[in-house]
């Protein structure tokens, strides 16, 4: 069975800049996230509940790179599909024509990810709000199986949120948050990155990938704190997904035992991939995984000669 | 294990007034509404629920007191999902998510839970869902290969489109249930139409369909018989949230014990009448209760159906 498993839902997006809605495309976190660690690595699944018309676009993606399909569960007939409007490069609003609730019914549950995990599974991503019963039973499930834990926080959230994340921390190994979530979290203003770092840092994990948008990205752990700016290794054209995607490939990374700075320049050129069409990535070649191990290795020596702490 | 299941939501809604005023949260949602519909007339049932952490101070409490196990009750969040609900004059509600609607999606109870929950004693279930194939087939597979009665109550908020859809699964339940506003939207007949409605209603490939028509009553339909039953108060009618759910709950119990359909919508109606009594559920159905709820609906069927 797979080393590393992406969890949560898969959605696809359409995209409206300018008044102008882009084709449906490919997406939703745990998706993009599976192509952020498909992009290094083969051993990989998804862990998801969806429409009975994934097997239409998600399915033949699947099938194309000889991802196995036992971990997507049919619970309903359609895929759920947003559109979704960039106020600016960083900030958007959703709306998801089919219902919410149809999105809530298809979220990964523990019990899922319980299931599909084995001897094998060495880390998961999964894409979750801060539930305090939820991270609970994903706690129990990695220590029962042995694997790390990923969390990508679900955007939305208050400050009254911040001691529940604090408690779900515990119970994972990476976090992974912009931002627009930090600043609303902690209460400090987005710019104040120095403040937010510092308390990312106080957070009881091994390591975080705090993500600032078109400005790129940084890893944080305990000892040390490293930044990389955005890599596009082609033009950008969609940043949708692109924070699902780092954190995917920062989980692998991460679990891998690379350091911090190459887990940073994973992320990112993961992030880059994933920028350059809307939707996810439509296929990783054997010569891409290379390139862009590559195009990674190379901004992993950047970052060092930059050396730690380095703030924008 | 238990003959009779309830399957589906619990939450916990508020009740806005039309001066704005809100009460607290009642215990509620349609599979509890629906147990406490059961439970009127049997002992033998339990609930099929995804449900909070924060149930066992209410729901736990009150299923602790009625002698009901929660081994089908399975805790996946922090917080039982949350409504604040408005009731309009014309019968309608709206209702507004406390916690999100992703939430109240996240704790839908899924059919494999089902199939977890049935035995060989199930007799018949009730479940709350839409209308989804994929859904049903998987429910419709289960019902197979355990050989129990289902009955559907149709999720609100249809369109006239999704009346295709409810046809696809229909004959997958042998009872369904839906109010005057559902079935005027899906056949786009009038509400105030009994006729032409409950014509169509009896075309319907189930045993029979729970036909609610609100402060009116409600109907048994079969596809021979119609029988109508007025609203019956116990007492003074103080909310009418979960009535639907809680006469769906003792229709299926009573269609299933084989009752005929005056007597089905006598306690269905009997049903809807104790909820009715109190915002939230019955608070508890002791054996007097039982007895005299009994004792109404024999009392009823002689008045309405041969006085």
């Amino acid at each position: 069975m797979e080393k590393y498993l992406c969890c949560g839902n898969i959605m696809s997006d359409s995209v409206i800049k300018n008044n102008i809605a882009s084709p449906l495309s490919m997406g939703g976190p745990g998706f993009f996230a599976l192509t952020g660690v498909r992009i290094f690595e083969k051993s990989c699944t998804l862990v998801t509940r969806t429409g009975a018309n994934y097997v239409d676009d998600y399915g033949k993606w699947l099938d194309r790179h000889s991802i196995s399909h036992r971990g997507v569960d049919v619970n309903s007939e359609k895929v759920t599909y947003g559109h979704i409007v960039f106020r600016d490069k960083n900030n958007y609003t959703a709306d998801y024509p089919m219902g919410v609730e149809l999105v809530g019914y298809q979220m990964t549950h523990p019990e899922d990810i319980e299931k599909h995990a084995d001897e094998n599974t060495k880390g998961i991503y999964l894409f979750h709000y801060p539930d305090i019963t939820v991270w609970k039973l994903m706690g129990a499930a990695a220590r029962k199986k042995r694997f790390k834990i990923m969390w990508e926080i679900m955007p939305f959230l208050s400050a009254d949120d911040l001691p529940k994340v604090q408690i779900c921390c515990k119970n994972v190994d990476m976090f992974s948050i912009n931002s627009k979530e930090a600043s609303i979290l902690y209460s400090i203003s987005e710019e104040r990155e120095e403040q937010i770092i510092n308390e990312l840092m106080k957070l009881p994990v091994e390591m975080t990938l705090y993500r600032v948008g078109n400005r790129g990205a940084y890893v944080i752990t305990k000892d040390e704190v490293v930044y990389c700016k955005k890599i596009n290794p082609k033009r950008a054209v969609d940043p949708t997904g692109c924070g699902n995607t780092s954190t995917g490939a920062a989980m692998w990374a991460h679990t891998e035992g690379y350091e911090s700075a190459m887990v940073l320049a994973m992320a990112n050129v993961a992030a880059g991939y994933n920028a350059a069409q809307y939707g996810a990535i439509p296929e990783i070649t054997d010569d891409l995984m290379k390139k862009a191990y590559a195009l990674a290795e190379k901004h992993c020596r950047r970052i060092k000669r930059r050396g730690r702490y380095t703030f924008k | 294990m238990a003959k009779y299941l309830a399957c589906g939501n619990i939450m916990s809604d508020a009740i806005k007034s039309s001066d704005g005023t809100m009460s607290s949260f009642y215990m509620g949602g349609p599979a509890f509404f629906a147990l406490q519909g059961i439970r009127l007339f049997t002992k033998d049932c339990k609930l099929v629920s995804r449900v909070g952490a924060d149930y066992r101070d209410s729901y736990g409490k009150w299923m602790d007191l009625h002698g009901i196990t929660q081994e089908s009750v399975k805790v996946f969040a922090d917080h039982c999902t949350r409504h604040i609900i408005e009731h309009h004059a014309d019968g309608d509600y709206s209702s507004t998510s406390y916690f999100g609607s992703e939430n109240m999606g996240f704790l839908k109870t899924h059919p494999d839970e089902v199939d977890s929950a049935v035995s060989s004693e199930t007799r018949g279930i009730y479940f709350a869902h839409s209308q989804e194939k994929v859904i049903w087939k998987k429910l419709g597979d289960i019902k197979e290969k355990h050989g129990y009665k289902m009955m559907w109550e149709l999720e609100p908020r249809v369109i006239k489109e999704d009346l295709e859809k409810v046809m696809q699964v229909i004959s997958i339940p042998e009872m369904f249930s839906l109010n005057s506003i559902e079935a005027s939207t899906l056949w786009g007949i009038p509400r105030d139409n009994d006729e032409d409605i409950i014509n169509e209603l009896m075309k319907l490939p189930v045993e029979m369909t729970l036909y609610r028509v609100g402060k009116r009553g409600a109907y048994a339909v079969t596809p021979s018989t119609a029988e109508f039953c007025p609203m019956i108060d116990i007492s003074e009618s103080v909310d009418p949230t979960g009535c639907g759910n809680t006469s769906t709950g003792a229709a299926m119990w009573a269609h299933t014990e084989g009752y005929d359909p005056r007597m089905v919508v006598i306690i269905a109606n009997i049903a809807a009448g104790y909820n009715a009594l109190q915002k939230g559920v019955y608070p508890h159905i002791t054996d007097e209760v039982m007895a005299d709820a009994v004792r109404l609906a024999e009392r009823k069927c002689a008045e309405i159906f041969c006085g």
